[in-house]
């Protein structure tokens, strides 16, 4: 079974993993937020990525934007063929719509993020 | 935050003709402000040299034979091609907090909603584009941003169909927003006719209807102000009278190649 997921503000989710690395997506409300995606720009795997600072872009029809990582660490896989099939993004957010696999420099440092409720209760008071 | 500033005002900014990276540097700068000053704040950009801006993941060898040649900068914000020089660029930077932030569509028709207003007022039945944009049906975007349609750009009626006459494209950074909008206000004549675009005052004239830029332009940041809720605060210089060296190092990176050439 999956541990359960954790959110930053800036909407990013992560997922601990067995093996000790995390998988980081965003969610459907940012996906939805975003409109009609147009093109992602993706770190490579070895890239040092550092909490609330920008490890790749996503632009949509209007607008470009950054994608924060949720913890520090080391990029260890990420999802490459993301960009040709964007519209995964909106279908499964959760699923084959991971962006990047991290290896946490903390492995606990993604319980200092939102839990799903705290999250249900942040876009709920900021509704599309 | 000017000195001069209000909370509950709107500071606008009148900058003096620029080079491409310079104008880039000011924007980051006013998404900084924007942060400072707890609300929306805005920009008049004017441009040194008719200059082609590439949207953010542009490839820049597909920029099309017309426009080879022009001086050439690229925007952190995305959309399509924007040849400047004969358009009204105009910058607008909210908090992500402000209700303006909060989604992609609210600050393009709020913006946007305000020209058109003053638009209708001149007797020119301009409107917000409401189909779904071209990507969205999977197909390839034209290169430049007024041959492009997405929801929220402004069009306004011609004998061939309509023309789009201001678009506007965003970054999102993690605590602003930045959108540039563009007013094409004469065709460029520094460009070939497949790149030329005709500008609202051509299209208005044609109706029979005389526009004068600065009037528009006064009334349009009105009306933002008026829609914001907020108090128009014209500032007595430019960005770079407050703000010059951060803006000039700001700059260096839209002046560097490799972000030129990113893509």
């Amino acid at each position: 079974m999956s541990a359960p997921l954790r959110f930053a503000k800036s909407h990013e989710w992560i997922r601990p993993e067995a093996d000790g690395t995390a998988t980081v997506g965003i969610s459907k409300y940012a996906v939805e937020a975003l409109t009609d995606l147009v093109f992602m720009q993706l770190p490579k795997v070895g890239t040092r990525v550092e909490a609330g600072q920008s490890f790749g872009e996503i632009e949509s029809v209007k607008a470009v934007s950054d994608l924060y990582a949720p913890v520090s660490g080391e990029v260890v896989a990420v999802n490459s063929t993301l960009p040709d099939r964007l519209d995964t993004l909106g279908s499964d957010p959760y699923g084959e719509g991971w962006i990047v696999r991290i290896r946490p420099d903390d492995a606990r440092a993604h319980e200092g993020l939102l839990d799903q409720a705290a999250y249900d209760a942040l876009i709920a008071a900021n509704p599309h | 935050m000017s000195e001069r500033s209000a909370p509950e005002s709107l500071p606008v900014w009148f900058d003096t003709p620029v080079p491409g990276p310079v104008n880039m540097g000011a924007d980051e700068w006013l998404a900084a402000e924007a942060l400072r000053h707890g609300g929306p704040v805005i920009r008049v950009a004017r441009w040194s040299e008719p200059t082609l801006s590439l949207g953010a993941f542009q490839v820049r060898r597909a920029v099309p034979d017309a426009l080879r040649g022009l001086a050439l900068v690229r925007r952190p914000s995305g959309g399509g091609a924007i040849v400047h020089g004969t358009d009204l660029t105009v910058a607008i930077a909210v908090p992500r907090s402000h209700p303006w932030g909060e989604s992609v569509q609210r600050l393009y028709d709020e913006v946007h909603g305000a020209l058109v207003a003053v638009l209708r007022g001149h007797a020119i039945a301009a409107r917000l584009h409401r189909d779904a944009p071209v990507s969205a049906s999977g197909a390839e975007e034209p290169y430049l941003c007024f041959d492009r349609r997405s929801p929220g750009d402004v069009v306004v009626p011609t004998p061939a169909g309509t023309a789009k006459i201001l678009g506007s494209a965003q970054r999102r950074l993690q605590a602003a927003v930045v959108q540039h909008g563009s007013l094409l206000w004469v065709a460029n004549m520094a460009v070939a006719a497949p790149a030329r675009h005709a500008g609202v005052a051509e299209v208005a004239r044609a109706a029979g209807v005389a526009l004068a830029s600065d009037e528009i332009v006064d009334a349009w940041l009105a009306g933002i102000a008026a829609a914001a809720r907020r108090r128009l605060e014209m500032q007595s210089g430019c960005t770079w009278d407050q703000a010059g060296p951060v803006i000039t190092e700001l700059a260096g990176r839209f002046r560097d190649p490799a972000w030129t050439e990113r893509r």
